[in-house]
């Protein structure tokens, strides 16, 4: 019993001390050749100094590299801003391995590598400069493309606004030029006094009050939002019937700005319809006067009425 | 001097001897009225054609309008005698000269007055302006009114706003001070609304020129006015709109004053002869645009040029253009303009929109209020 526990305690120690010899051989083994290679690359002193000098101008280059994409990384628009940051991404990636490289100074195998790294890093900014110019050249072109738009729509609206008399009325303010969509018919002008109780139709230019129209509209075209009708009443003198001036302005049509009478304002659903309008003032001049009707600035109808 | 003042204003109305046919009428059946102003800066007399139907379309002429200058509030008795002569004068050449009747004579003191008298504890002073006044003309029952804010405001609403849209029209005065104004909420002419703000376009403009430094130019002066106008004017107007409630009982926002009849004119020369322009948001937005981009656009003979009815007397436009220049140049255009704009601002809604008016005449409306009142007796 006492024999077999010394025998396995010699066959364990036997077995230990191999191992930490073989363990031992081959880190020796390792180091022997591990330093053997570094004799080998060990350089003359003057080579050293190249090789330092190496170093150092693949630092001056790369610094150089690094300072033209801090530059090309503040452009990039929206929209391309996708593919330039994937750009940067592997840009950056490349960058920081050949920080790295270009630290371990003391180690000639990395030169070769630091140097090949840095050509394709400046390759990846030449990609990038490139794309950046491409867009900034986009942009201009398109913007100068927009402005040639707009000049020529403006010559466009100048040429349809310009009046017979070649002088340029005012751009239409509110509304869009749309073509009108009304047919107008059974248009009556009345010259009417007394009050609405009693009120008689008159052809008395002194005994008038107010002037009266009735007419009636029809589309093919159903109208679903308010439509608005100008009226204007033009008196013998030449001069805008006005009511009030509360009640009065200006609008716009292919002959330049014009001053309304009445504005009709009502919903139309395609119907054919009966419309009204009233100007009172106090005071009526003898002879004709013209009534017309503008639907988008266009004339859709016409009526006149003479007083004595 | 109140001498050679009386004698003045006597040689001024002398030649070539005004009588109230001299004037061009442009109403059938209407009637002449003087209204003679006791203001801050002196005495005003605006000499008025009112039409036969006044009361619903608020249609009224200003004939003639005459101010003497005598600080009245300074409150000492050169320039109390000076305002006494200058107010005896003006009352004498209405009557006497222009033959208007005396019972068509309105005079007032107005709330500026009153309020520096206040201030100062001189209203003795206005009661021994009146009584001097009232031996003067030899009229000792004659009414001088002394009227205040709140008056003011009613009597210019219900002189320029026409019966129709009384109930439905918030109407503010924008003067170079203040801006006033207000509505009636309750469908009668006695409860009045009021609506202040202590800003107005000189104000405004002295403002946005303290913040220019050394850079004067246009688009220095545009940039800090958006500044200024940021800042309290836009709070006081927004709560002055809210606390008027004036945004839900009104259809209508009617303006007058000064920048008013400028903008008015400017913007739609071809009613020259309209003392109310409507006009939309976006048409005034529009304009302080210009103002800054294309200034010349608004002189008088840009303006002339433009105009294609011929039936339009481009004299007439060519004329009013050229004052609103005089008294208004471009810095002060962009400021009345800025504050126009806040103040519309609050009544632009999305969805319901406000109708705007520019009042042109808006400084008389309250000798048309008066006539009414008195037509209506």
């Amino acid at each position: 019993m006492r024999y077999k526990k010394l025998s396995f305690l010699l066959v364990v120690s036997l077995v230990f001390f191999l191992s930490v010899s073989l363990v031992l051989i081959c880190a020796w083994f390792y180091y022997y050749f591990h330093d053997n290679k570094k004799a080998e690359i060990r350089i003359p002193l003057n080579d050293t100094i190249s090789h330092q000098k190496k170093f150092d101008s693949l630092q001056n280059l790369y610094t150089a590299s690094i300072g033209t994409l801090d530059t090309l990384s503040a452009y990039g628009n929206d929209s391309v801003r996708a593919d330039i940051n994937n750009k940067l991404a592997e840009f950056y990636r490349l960058r920081n391995e050949v920080n790295s490289l270009l630290q371990e100074r003391s180690n000639p195998d990395k030169l070769e590598t630091a140097r090949l790294k840095i050509t394709s890093l400046q390759q990846k900014i030449d990609e990038l400069k490139a794309r950046t110019m491409k867009v900034e050249y986009e942009n201009k072109r398109l913007s100068s493309m927009l402005q040639q738009l707009s000049n020529e729509l403006k010559t466009g609206e100048d040429a349809t606004r310009r009046t017979p008399s070649g002088t340029f009325s005012k751009l239409p303010q509110d509304k869009p030029a749309v073509p009108p969509l009304l047919n107008i018919s059974d248009v009556k002008i009345s010259a009417l006094s007394g009050s609405t109780e009693k009120v008689e139709e008159t052809g008395s230019a002194e005994e008038t009050e107010r002037l009266s129209g009735t007419f009636t509209v029809r589309s093919n075209v159903h109208l679903s939002t308010n439509t608005e009708l100008m009226i204007v009443v033009i008196q013998p003198d030449g001069r805008i019937l006005q009511s009030t001036s509360w009640e009065s302005g200006t609008f716009e049509t292919r002959e330049g700005k014009k001053i309304y009478s009445s504005k009709v304002l009502f919903d139309y659903k395609g119907e054919q319809k009966q419309l009204s309008f009233s100007i009172s003032a106090d005071e009526f001049q003898k002879g004709e006067y013209k009534v017309f009707i503008y639907q988008n600035g266009v004339v859709i109808g016409k009526g006149s009425k003479t007083l004595n | 001097m109140t001498r050679l003042l009386f004698f003045y204003i006597l040689f001024l109305f002398s030649i070539p001897g005004y009588t109230q046919s001299s004037f061009k009428l442009k109403y059938k059946n209407s009637s002449v009225y003087a209204g003679i102003d006791i203001g801050s800066k002196g005495v005003k007399m605006s000499i008025l054609e009112v039409g036969k139907n006044s009361q619903k379309t608020g249609t009224f002429n200003i004939l003639q309008e005459t101010s003497v200058n005598t600080d009245f509030i300074s409150f000492t008795d050169p320039t109390f005698h000076a305002t006494l002569t200058g107010l005896c004068s003006l009352y004498t050449t209405a009557v006497n000269t222009y033959q208007i009747p005396s019972s068509q004579v309105y005079t007032v003191i107005s709330s500026g007055v009153k309020m520096q008298a206040d201030k100062d504890d001189k209203n003795s002073w206005l009661k021994q302006l009146i009584d001097s006044f009232r031996i003067c003309v030899n009229e000792p029952a004659r009414n001088v009114e002394l009227i205040d804010v709140l008056q003011e405001a009613r009597l210019s609403h219900l002189g320029i706003v026409p019966e129709s849209r009384r109930y439905t029209t918030f109407l503010i005065d924008i003067g170079s001070g203040n801006t006033k104004g207000g509505y009636f909420p309750n469908g009668n002419t006695k409860d009045f609304k009021l609506f202040q703000v202590n800003w107005g376009t000189k104000s405004v403009a002295n403002a946005t020129e303290k913040r220019l430094d050394d850079d004067k130019s246009i688009a220095n002066f545009n940039k800090q006015l958006y500044r200024v106008l940021a800042g309290e004017p836009n709070s006081e107007i927004i709560y002055a709109v809210n606390v008027s409630g004036a945004y839900n009982m009104s259809d209508n926002m009617a303006v007058s004053g000064g920048i008013a009849w400028s903008v008015a004119t400017l913007l739609y020369p071809e009613l020259i002869d309209n003392p109310v322009v409507p006009v939309t948001y976006s048409d005034v937005v529009r304009f302080s645009e210009n103002l800054v981009t294309n200034y010349t656009s608004y002189s008088d003979t840009a303006i002339v040029r433009s105009i294609t009815d011929p039936t339009l007397d481009k004299n007439v436009i060519g004329r009013e253009v050229k004052r609103v220049n005089q008294v208004f140049d471009q810095k002060s255009l962009m400021a009345g303009t800025g504050l126009l704009l806040r103040i519309m601002r609050q009544f632009e809604g999305l969805y319901e929109k406000k109708q705007f008016y520019l009042v042109k005449n808006g400084q008389v409306g309250w000798i048309s209020a008066y006539v009414d009142q008195t037509v209506g007796k």
